[in-house]
């Protein structure tokens, strides 16, 4: 009698166990939806506010994909992506890179939106005046966020003593940037509670001009120090930011640039556009030429 | 077409030598001979020379005395047009303007150029005109060059790989993408 009593007891807590997840289930998509349906509300009330009052359009993009950003944004924060654009040759590729892929539409539908800034070199006073081209290669849904200028290590020709310092310069700038993008995500300490301005970085997009390798070096030093923090362990998915995305410049095709040596290492992708690359370095991936 | 290398000509040639500077490509384009195979080999009568940052190229007045109009300009933003309008490039070897022209179907004759430090221009030009795209040169040998590109066959370039971006960035953003859906606390 006494451990049929048991045997009982354990069955109803386990249906017990069973209804109550059901029924916490069912209320956690209920306010979901619920959230869901707000959301397009939201969403529809600014864009018809967006059509009745047009506004002028932020950095090239439309008032729908504004409307769209802000509502939510606020709810869902935004997926941060870095793309350094260096000088020359390699900010002509990138554009060409980010208009190849049919201005990433691929990104499924329910992804959170996505924040893109640019970093350039400081001397290169071409890649400025490329903004509104750049702007429209990108998706409607995307914002542009900024455009950032770091100091170049190395000038081309300069003497290999002077580019410690300027070297260090570099690292310094950017590592105020990340300093800054950090400051930037964190929520507000005094007022109202309103979402950060922007997410830390995810991704950091390169294609090798010489500006990468000290945002590139602070960023991956940054994740050290983030892991230590956080008492070591395996790679976590949502902490290990911001991931780096290495593409070599076309222009390769025997041997990886100077940046795409140092990046070797420490990239998360390195993807080359020549298959004698691919052969060379079994790190890399390589699929076709991509411009 | 078996007449084509006697009906073959390229009244309109560019010149490109990109945003920096390339006076031995200018100074080997200068010369008597590579203006006469210009003129007569080519039947040229336009050249629009883009020098860049160095000095203006020289020969204006020769070209003209053998029948060529010559256009210089130091330095165009938006180059598309230019080539477009052209028959056939000849280039520096930066990739921006190699795989614009060929992108475009031009027939492309690139230069290298020999004084910049790190000559991995020369992997790339290299690489492409094994693949039967291009022509690839030094200033030294431009005469010959030129004169190959009449019964030159040109391979057209297969059209990129695209969507690896995408690709890479959903796998990379994969936890943030799953995320969407869930409401924040």
């Amino acid at each position: 009698m006494h451990r049929a009593v048991v045997l009982w007891g354990c069955w109803v807590a386990v249906l017990v166990a069973v209804v109550v997840t059901a029924l916490r289930v069912m209320l956690e998509q209920r306010g979901r939806r619920r959230q869901h349906v707000q959301r397009a509300d939201e969403w529809r009330r600014r864009r018809r506010q967006a059509v009745e009052t047009p506004d002028r359009p932020k950095d090239g993009c439309s008032a729908d994909a504004q409307a769209a950003h802000e509502t939510f944004s606020s709810s869902t924060r935004p997926v941060h992506v870095v793309v350094v654009l260096g000088s020359g040759g390699h900010t002509t590729e990138m554009l060409a890179l980010l208009r190849g892929d049919h201005g990433l539409w691929g990104l499924p539908a329910d992804a959170p939106p996505v924040d893109v800034s640019f970093v350039y070199a400081a001397t290169d006073r071409r890649t400025p005046t490329w903004r509104q081209r750049f702007a429209e290669a990108l998706p409607p849904s995307w914002r542009v966020l900024g455009w950032h200028a770091i100091p170049r290590a190395r000038e081309v020709g300069q003497n290999w003593l002077s580019t410690v310092f300027t070297s260090v310069a570099a690292l310094l700038a950017s590592w105020r940037l990340l300093l800054w993008w950090w400051w930037r995500s964190q929520t507000p300490w005094l007022g109202r509670q309103r979402p950060p301005a922007c997410s830390f970085p995810a991704v950091i997009i390169c294609n090798g001009p010489g500006t990468c390798i000290p945002l590139c070096a602070a960023a991956w030093m940054m994740r050290v120090l983030r892991r230590i923090g956080n008492g070591g362990g395996a790679l976590c998915p949502t902490t290990d930011r911001p991931r780096l995305v290495f593409v070599e410049t076309v222009a390769r095709v025997q041997h990886l640039s100077v940046s795409g040596r140092c990046l070797y290492g420490c990239a998360d992708r390195v993807i080359v556009q020549w298959a004698p690359l691919a052969r060379r370095y079994p790190l890399c991936e390589f699929y076709g030429r991509l411009v | 077409m078996s007449e084509e290398s006697s009906v073959w000509r390229a009244p309109t040639v560019l010149v490109t030598v990109g945003t920096t500077r390339f006076e031995s490509l200018i100074d080997a384009l200068g010369t008597a001979a590579v203006l006469r195979e210009l003129r007569y080999g080519w039947q040229c009568e336009a050249l629009v020379v883009q020098y860049g940052t160095g000095r203006a190229p020289a020969f204006v007045a020769a070209a003209k005395a053998l029948g060529m109009r010559v256009t210089a300009v130091a330095y165009v933003d938006d180059l598309r047009a230019l080539q477009e309008r052209a028959d056939v490039i000849i280039s520096h070897a930066g990739s921006g303007s190699i795989f614009e022209a060929l992108h475009l179907h031009k027939p492309l004759v690139v230069v290298v150029n020999e004084a910049l430090a790190d000559n991995h221009q020369w992997e790339l030009a290299e690489a492409l005109a094994e693949q039967g795209h291009l022509l690839a040169a030094r200033c030294a040998d431009l005469l010959p060059t030129l004169r190959a590109v009449r019964d030159t066959h040109w391979v057209p370039l297969s059209p990129p790989v695209s969507g690896v971006l995408t690709e890479v960035l959903r796998s990379e953003l994969w936890d943030v993408v799953a995320d969407a859906s869930v409401p924040p606390r």
